[in-house]
Protein backbone atom coordinates (compact mmCIF):
# COMPACT_ATOMS: atom_id res chain seq x y z
CA UNK A 1 0.00 0.00 0.00
CA UNK A 2 1.38 3.26 -1.25
CA UNK A 3 0.96 6.44 1.51
CA UNK A 4 0.56 9.18 -0.25
CA UNK A 5 0.78 12.82 1.91
CA UNK A 6 -1.25 15.44 -0.38
CA UNK A 7 -0.35 19.37 -0.03
CA UNK A 8 -2.57 21.20 -1.19
CA UNK A 9 -2.75 25.72 -1.32
CA UNK A 10 -6.30 27.54 -2.32
CA UNK A 11 -7.39 29.96 -0.58
CA UNK A 12 -11.21 29.10 -2.02
CA UNK A 13 -12.68 25.34 -0.95
CA UNK A 14 -15.05 25.99 -3.87
CA UNK A 15 -12.63 26.38 -6.03
CA UNK A 16 -11.71 24.20 -9.13
CA UNK A 17 -8.77 23.40 -7.59
CA UNK A 18 -9.87 21.91 -4.36
CA UNK A 19 -12.25 19.76 -6.50
CA UNK A 20 -9.31 18.63 -8.16
CA UNK A 21 -7.59 17.53 -4.52
CA UNK A 22 -10.38 16.05 -3.46
CA UNK A 23 -11.27 13.78 -6.90
CA UNK A 24 -7.24 12.70 -6.72
CA UNK A 25 -7.58 11.78 -2.94
CA UNK A 26 -10.69 9.69 -3.91
CA UNK A 27 -9.07 8.00 -6.70
CA UNK A 28 -6.05 7.38 -4.97
CA UNK A 29 -8.02 6.00 -1.95
CA UNK A 30 -10.01 3.46 -4.08
CA UNK A 31 -7.10 2.29 -5.80
CA UNK A 32 -6.11 1.50 -2.20
CA UNK A 33 -3.94 3.89 -1.04
CA UNK A 34 -3.29 5.71 2.40
CA UNK A 35 -4.08 9.40 1.80
CA UNK A 36 -2.84 12.26 4.57
CA UNK A 37 -3.73 15.45 3.37
CA UNK A 38 -2.39 19.01 4.49
CA UNK A 39 -4.44 21.69 3.34
CA UNK A 40 -2.27 24.85 3.97
CA UNK A 41 -5.62 27.61 3.94
CA UNK A 42 -7.59 25.85 5.67
CA UNK A 43 -4.93 24.65 8.77
CA UNK A 44 -3.87 28.91 8.36
CA UNK A 45 -0.10 27.51 7.88
CA UNK A 46 1.88 30.12 8.73
CA UNK A 47 4.43 30.43 5.98
CA UNK A 48 7.57 32.62 6.65
CA UNK A 49 10.40 31.40 8.33
CA UNK A 50 10.89 33.32 11.77
CA UNK A 51 14.40 34.68 13.01
CA UNK A 52 14.31 32.02 15.82
CA UNK A 53 13.80 29.23 12.87
CA UNK A 54 16.62 30.45 10.44
CA UNK A 55 19.32 30.93 13.43
CA UNK A 56 18.54 27.24 14.43
CA UNK A 57 18.22 25.78 11.05
CA UNK A 58 20.12 23.15 10.94
CA UNK A 59 19.29 21.99 14.18
CA UNK A 60 15.51 23.10 14.51
CA UNK A 61 13.63 19.51 13.39
CA UNK A 62 14.81 17.77 16.08
CA UNK A 63 12.67 20.12 18.78
CA UNK A 64 10.36 22.28 16.55
CA UNK A 65 8.59 25.20 18.34
CA UNK A 66 5.66 24.80 15.70
CA UNK A 67 3.98 21.66 16.56
CA UNK A 68 2.10 22.33 12.86
CA UNK A 69 5.70 21.94 11.69
CA UNK A 70 6.25 19.02 13.80
CA UNK A 71 3.49 16.92 12.84
CA UNK A 72 4.03 17.88 9.07
CA UNK A 73 7.61 15.81 9.41
CA UNK A 74 5.79 13.07 11.05
CA UNK A 75 3.52 12.80 8.27
CA UNK A 76 6.65 12.97 5.16
CA UNK A 77 8.75 10.10 7.40
CA UNK A 78 5.24 7.93 7.56
CA UNK A 79 5.20 8.86 3.29
CA UNK A 80 6.17 7.10 0.61
CA UNK A 81 4.77 9.37 -2.20
CA UNK A 82 4.09 13.06 -2.24
CA UNK A 83 1.48 15.14 -4.41
CA UNK A 84 1.24 19.03 -4.51
CA UNK A 85 -1.72 20.81 -5.65
CA UNK A 86 -2.25 24.26 -6.41
CA UNK A 87 -2.73 27.17 -8.63
CA UNK A 88 0.00 28.99 -10.53
CA UNK A 89 0.73 32.44 -9.91
CA UNK A 90 3.50 34.37 -11.25
CA UNK A 91 4.89 31.45 -12.70
CA UNK A 92 5.15 29.67 -9.33
CA UNK A 93 2.85 27.99 -6.34
CA UNK A 94 1.36 30.39 -3.62
CA UNK A 95 3.37 31.78 -1.18
CA UNK A 96 1.90 29.61 1.84
CA UNK A 97 3.08 26.80 -0.17
CA UNK A 98 6.57 27.85 -0.85
CA UNK A 99 6.46 28.51 2.86
CA UNK A 100 5.46 24.94 3.60
CA UNK A 101 9.00 23.98 1.48
CA UNK A 102 10.68 26.53 3.28
CA UNK A 103 10.11 25.99 7.09
CA UNK A 104 9.22 22.17 7.01
CA UNK A 105 11.88 20.76 4.59
CA UNK A 106 14.68 21.41 6.88
CA UNK A 107 18.24 19.96 7.26
CA UNK A 108 16.81 16.90 8.60
CA UNK A 109 13.77 16.48 7.00
CA UNK A 110 14.02 17.15 3.49
CA UNK A 111 18.41 17.29 3.30
CA UNK A 112 21.37 16.35 5.15
CA UNK A 113 24.42 18.16 5.30
CA UNK A 114 27.41 15.71 5.11
CA UNK A 115 29.72 17.11 7.64
CA UNK A 116 33.14 15.29 5.99
CA UNK A 117 32.42 16.30 1.82
CA UNK A 118 30.52 19.62 3.02
CA UNK A 119 28.12 17.92 0.32
CA UNK A 120 24.27 18.37 0.66
CA UNK A 121 22.55 14.80 0.30
CA UNK A 122 18.70 14.19 -0.07
CA UNK A 123 16.48 13.37 2.85
CA UNK A 124 13.47 12.32 0.93
CA UNK A 125 14.84 8.75 -0.40
CA UNK A 126 11.73 7.01 0.85
CA UNK A 127 9.45 9.15 -1.39
CA UNK A 128 8.77 6.82 -4.08
CA UNK A 129 6.87 9.03 -5.99
CA UNK A 130 6.35 12.89 -6.78
CA UNK A 131 3.50 14.37 -8.40
CA UNK A 132 2.36 17.87 -8.95
CA UNK A 133 -0.98 19.17 -10.14
CA UNK A 134 -2.08 22.59 -11.18
CA UNK A 135 -3.58 24.95 -13.43
CA UNK A 136 -2.49 27.84 -15.47
CA UNK A 137 -4.36 31.14 -16.10
CA UNK A 138 -2.24 31.26 -19.91
CA UNK A 139 -1.42 28.56 -22.21
CA UNK A 140 0.89 25.94 -21.45
CA UNK A 141 3.52 27.07 -24.43
CA UNK A 142 3.07 30.63 -22.58
CA UNK A 143 3.93 28.63 -19.29
CA UNK A 144 6.76 26.84 -20.93
CA UNK A 145 8.27 30.30 -22.43
CA UNK A 146 8.03 32.16 -18.77
CA UNK A 147 9.91 29.35 -17.15
CA UNK A 148 7.39 27.18 -15.44
CA UNK A 149 8.42 27.72 -11.93
CA UNK A 150 6.43 25.45 -10.21
CA UNK A 151 7.04 22.67 -12.13
CA UNK A 152 10.77 22.64 -11.85
CA UNK A 153 10.76 23.50 -7.86
CA UNK A 154 9.17 20.24 -7.88
CA UNK A 155 10.49 18.14 -10.46
CA UNK A 156 13.71 19.34 -10.29
CA UNK A 157 14.58 20.97 -6.87
CA UNK A 158 12.38 18.41 -4.95
CA UNK A 159 13.05 15.45 -6.53
CA UNK A 160 16.72 15.59 -6.26
CA UNK A 161 16.09 15.05 -2.63
CA UNK A 162 14.34 11.74 -3.09
CA UNK A 163 15.05 8.42 -4.41
CA UNK A 164 14.90 9.82 -7.87
CA UNK A 165 13.87 6.44 -9.26
CA UNK A 166 10.67 7.54 -10.66
CA UNK A 167 10.27 10.63 -12.51
CA UNK A 168 8.61 13.33 -11.18
CA UNK A 169 4.81 13.44 -12.74
CA UNK A 170 3.62 17.00 -13.48
CA UNK A 171 0.06 17.18 -14.64
CA UNK A 172 -1.02 20.72 -15.36
CA UNK A 173 -4.49 22.27 -16.99
CA UNK A 174 -3.57 25.37 -19.37
CA UNK A 175 -6.01 28.30 -20.21
CA UNK A 176 -8.45 27.49 -16.56
CA UNK A 177 -10.66 30.85 -17.09
CA UNK A 178 -11.34 29.84 -20.59
CA UNK A 179 -11.95 25.71 -20.01
CA UNK A 180 -16.00 24.28 -20.47
CA UNK A 181 -16.80 21.78 -17.55
CA UNK A 182 -16.17 18.90 -20.00
CA UNK A 183 -12.99 19.95 -20.42
CA UNK A 184 -12.29 20.69 -16.89
CA UNK A 185 -13.64 17.05 -15.60
CA UNK A 186 -11.86 15.22 -18.72
CA UNK A 187 -8.59 16.97 -17.26
CA UNK A 188 -9.29 15.53 -13.69
CA UNK A 189 -9.91 12.02 -15.07
CA UNK A 190 -6.99 11.73 -17.15
CA UNK A 191 -4.96 13.32 -13.90
CA UNK A 192 -6.60 10.41 -11.39
CA UNK A 193 -5.83 7.96 -13.59
CA UNK A 194 -1.84 8.75 -14.15
CA UNK A 195 -1.52 8.87 -9.95
CA UNK A 196 -3.45 5.30 -9.58
CA UNK A 197 -1.38 4.06 -11.93
CA UNK A 198 1.62 4.95 -9.48
CA UNK A 199 -0.21 3.43 -6.66
CA UNK B 1 26.05 64.36 -15.89
CA UNK B 2 23.59 61.65 -15.94
CA UNK B 3 22.45 59.95 -18.78
CA UNK B 4 18.75 60.40 -19.71
CA UNK B 5 18.31 56.43 -19.85
CA UNK B 6 19.85 55.78 -16.86
CA UNK B 7 16.48 54.71 -14.04
CA UNK B 8 16.65 57.28 -11.29
CA UNK B 9 13.69 56.07 -8.93
CA UNK B 10 15.01 52.62 -6.95
CA UNK B 11 12.54 50.37 -5.18
CA UNK B 12 14.95 47.99 -3.23
CA UNK B 13 12.60 44.98 -1.82
CA UNK B 14 15.15 42.94 1.10
CA UNK B 15 13.55 39.84 2.28
CA UNK B 16 15.25 37.84 5.16
CA UNK B 17 14.39 36.71 8.86
CA UNK B 18 17.20 38.36 10.37
CA UNK B 19 17.81 42.24 10.46
CA UNK B 20 21.61 41.37 11.25
CA UNK B 21 21.38 39.27 8.01
CA UNK B 22 24.13 39.61 4.79
CA UNK B 23 21.20 40.29 2.71
CA UNK B 24 19.66 43.33 4.90
CA UNK B 25 24.08 43.98 4.54
CA UNK B 26 23.84 44.19 0.96
CA UNK B 27 20.40 45.92 0.82
CA UNK B 28 22.50 48.73 2.50
CA UNK B 29 25.39 48.23 0.52
CA UNK B 30 23.01 48.53 -3.42
CA UNK B 31 21.25 51.74 -1.72
CA UNK B 32 24.75 53.57 -0.97
CA UNK B 33 25.90 52.66 -4.28
CA UNK B 34 22.83 53.57 -5.76
CA UNK B 35 23.11 57.03 -4.07
CA UNK B 36 26.40 57.92 -5.11
CA UNK B 37 25.14 57.77 -8.63
CA UNK B 38 22.40 60.80 -7.70
CA UNK B 39 19.56 58.01 -7.90
CA UNK B 40 16.47 57.93 -5.62
CA UNK B 41 15.80 54.98 -3.29
CA UNK B 42 13.09 53.68 -1.48
CA UNK B 43 12.90 50.47 0.70
CA UNK B 44 10.42 47.86 1.45
CA UNK B 45 11.73 45.38 4.00
CA UNK B 46 9.06 43.17 4.66
CA UNK B 47 10.34 41.30 7.67
CA UNK B 48 10.44 44.49 9.16
CA UNK B 49 6.79 45.32 8.30
CA UNK B 50 5.92 41.68 8.83
CA UNK B 51 4.21 41.35 5.55
CA UNK B 52 1.34 38.77 5.29
CA UNK B 53 2.47 36.90 1.96
CA UNK B 54 -0.99 34.94 1.74
CA UNK B 55 -3.40 36.08 -0.81
CA UNK B 56 -6.69 35.69 1.28
CA UNK B 57 -10.02 34.43 -0.09
CA UNK B 58 -11.53 38.14 0.28
CA UNK B 59 -8.78 39.24 -2.11
CA UNK B 60 -9.43 36.65 -4.83
CA UNK B 61 -13.25 36.98 -4.60
CA UNK B 62 -12.79 40.68 -5.57
CA UNK B 63 -9.36 40.05 -7.21
CA UNK B 64 -8.53 43.00 -10.18
CA UNK B 65 -11.70 45.17 -8.54
CA UNK B 66 -10.44 46.17 -4.79
CA UNK B 67 -6.95 46.77 -3.29
CA UNK B 68 -5.98 46.55 0.57
CA UNK B 69 -5.76 49.47 2.23
CA UNK B 70 -2.35 48.40 3.86
CA UNK B 71 -1.50 47.27 -0.07
CA UNK B 72 -1.55 51.13 -0.96
CA UNK B 73 2.20 52.38 -0.30
CA UNK B 74 3.13 49.37 -1.71
CA UNK B 75 1.16 49.53 -4.86
CA UNK B 76 2.37 53.69 -4.83
CA UNK B 77 6.08 52.52 -4.84
CA UNK B 78 5.62 49.93 -7.89
CA UNK B 79 4.15 52.78 -9.66
CA UNK B 80 6.69 55.10 -8.70
CA UNK B 81 9.76 53.19 -9.52
CA UNK B 82 12.28 53.19 -12.93
CA UNK B 83 13.79 50.29 -11.57
CA UNK B 84 12.99 47.36 -8.48
CA UNK B 85 16.27 45.48 -6.64
CA UNK B 86 14.92 42.31 -5.28
CA UNK B 87 17.50 41.19 -1.96
CA UNK B 88 16.62 37.78 -0.92
CA UNK B 89 17.90 34.32 -0.43
CA UNK B 90 17.32 31.75 -1.95
CA UNK B 91 15.56 28.91 -0.56
CA UNK B 92 14.97 25.85 -2.79
CA UNK B 93 15.32 27.40 -6.03
CA UNK B 94 13.45 30.93 -5.46
CA UNK B 95 12.51 33.48 -2.83
CA UNK B 96 11.72 33.48 0.46
CA UNK B 97 7.66 32.65 0.80
CA UNK B 98 6.95 36.21 1.96
CA UNK B 99 8.59 37.81 -1.12
CA UNK B 100 6.61 35.23 -3.45
CA UNK B 101 3.63 36.72 -1.50
CA UNK B 102 4.48 40.02 -2.44
CA UNK B 103 4.40 39.18 -6.13
CA UNK B 104 0.88 37.30 -5.22
CA UNK B 105 -0.26 40.32 -3.51
CA UNK B 106 0.60 43.89 -4.94
CA UNK B 107 1.26 42.66 -8.57
CA UNK B 108 -2.92 42.91 -9.11
CA UNK B 109 -4.84 43.22 -12.17
CA UNK B 110 -5.59 46.66 -12.51
CA UNK B 111 -2.10 48.00 -11.34
CA UNK B 112 0.43 45.37 -12.64
CA UNK B 113 -1.46 44.36 -15.97
CA UNK B 114 -4.69 44.11 -17.11
CA UNK B 115 -5.75 40.63 -18.04
CA UNK B 116 -5.89 39.97 -22.08
CA UNK B 117 -9.65 41.16 -23.88
CA UNK B 118 -11.06 37.63 -24.76
CA UNK B 119 -8.92 35.56 -22.01
CA UNK B 120 -6.68 34.71 -24.82
CA UNK B 121 -3.07 35.87 -25.64
CA UNK B 122 -0.59 37.14 -22.99
CA UNK B 123 -1.13 39.94 -19.51
CA UNK B 124 -1.29 43.64 -21.01
CA UNK B 125 1.08 45.25 -18.95
CA UNK B 126 1.16 48.26 -16.66
CA UNK B 127 3.86 48.79 -15.11
CA UNK B 128 6.47 50.67 -18.10
CA UNK B 129 7.50 52.76 -16.05
CA UNK B 130 10.20 50.09 -14.68
CA UNK B 131 13.10 49.58 -16.89
CA UNK B 132 15.17 47.29 -15.06
CA UNK B 133 14.73 44.45 -12.62
CA UNK B 134 17.44 43.19 -10.68
CA UNK B 135 18.39 40.24 -8.37
CA UNK B 136 20.94 40.48 -5.59
CA UNK B 137 20.64 36.92 -3.94
CA UNK B 138 22.74 34.55 -1.77
CA UNK B 139 23.26 30.58 -2.23
CA UNK B 140 23.95 28.00 0.02
CA UNK B 141 24.59 25.45 -2.57
CA UNK B 142 27.08 25.51 -6.18
CA UNK B 143 26.62 27.90 -9.05
CA UNK B 144 26.33 24.14 -11.00
CA UNK B 145 23.41 23.05 -8.63
CA UNK B 146 21.58 25.90 -9.09
CA UNK B 147 21.97 25.33 -12.71
CA UNK B 148 20.68 21.85 -12.57
CA UNK B 149 17.94 22.53 -10.90
CA UNK B 150 16.85 25.37 -12.90
CA UNK B 151 16.44 29.23 -10.95
CA UNK B 152 12.90 29.17 -10.77
CA UNK B 153 12.61 31.93 -8.72
CA UNK B 154 15.30 33.90 -10.94
CA UNK B 155 12.39 33.53 -13.77
CA UNK B 156 9.23 34.22 -11.59
CA UNK B 157 11.25 38.01 -11.80
CA UNK B 158 12.81 38.03 -15.58
CA UNK B 159 10.39 36.10 -17.13
CA UNK B 160 7.12 36.62 -15.34
CA UNK B 161 6.91 39.66 -13.46
CA UNK B 162 8.99 41.58 -16.74
CA UNK B 163 6.15 40.75 -18.76
CA UNK B 164 4.11 43.81 -17.37
CA UNK B 165 7.26 46.15 -17.46
CA UNK B 166 8.22 48.08 -19.57
CA UNK B 167 9.11 46.59 -23.25
CA UNK B 168 12.57 47.10 -23.32
CA UNK B 169 12.83 46.12 -19.47
CA UNK B 170 16.63 45.02 -18.88
CA UNK B 171 17.11 42.68 -16.16
CA UNK B 172 20.51 41.86 -14.24
CA UNK B 173 21.20 38.79 -11.35
CA UNK B 174 23.83 39.35 -8.88
CA UNK B 175 24.49 36.65 -6.91
CA UNK B 176 26.77 35.07 -3.92
CA UNK B 177 27.13 31.11 -3.92
CA UNK B 178 28.37 28.42 -1.49
CA UNK B 179 27.60 30.89 1.17
CA UNK B 180 28.84 28.57 3.99
CA UNK B 181 31.90 28.79 2.90
CA UNK B 182 32.80 32.10 2.72
CA UNK B 183 34.89 33.86 4.90
CA UNK B 184 34.70 37.22 6.40
CA UNK B 185 36.67 38.75 4.32
CA UNK B 186 35.74 37.37 1.07
CA UNK B 187 32.06 37.85 2.17
CA UNK B 188 33.25 41.56 2.88
CA UNK B 189 34.54 41.77 -0.86
CA UNK B 190 31.32 40.53 -2.26
CA UNK B 191 29.50 43.49 -0.31
CA UNK B 192 32.08 45.77 -2.01
CA UNK B 193 31.53 44.34 -5.40
CA UNK B 194 27.78 44.94 -4.78
CA UNK B 195 28.15 48.33 -4.09
CA UNK B 196 30.67 49.21 -6.82
CA UNK B 197 27.83 47.69 -9.07
CA UNK B 198 25.16 49.58 -8.09
CA UNK B 199 27.36 52.72 -8.01
CA UNK B 200 28.02 52.49 -11.72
Amino acid sequence: MVRWLVIAAHPDPASFSAWMRDAAIASLQDAGAHVDLIDLYAIDFEPSMSDEEHRRYEEISADHPDPLVRDHIDLIARADAMLFVFPTWWGSMPAVMKGWLDRVLLPGVGFQLNERSGKVEPGLRHIKYLAGLTTYGGSQWVQRLVGDGGRTIITRTLWLMTSKRHRGTWLALDRIDLRKDEERAAFVERACAELRALT
Amino acid sequence: MRSPHRPARTLVVVCHPRADSLCHAASERVQRGLRTQGAQTRLIDLYAEAFEPRLSLHELRHYGTMVPDELAAHIEALQWAERVVFVHPTWFSAQPARLKGWFDRVWLPGVAFDPPPSGRGRLRGRLHNIRRLEIVTTHGSSKWVNRLQVHSGRRVVFRNLRQVCHPLCRTRFTALYNLDRHDGAAISAWLDQVETRFSR
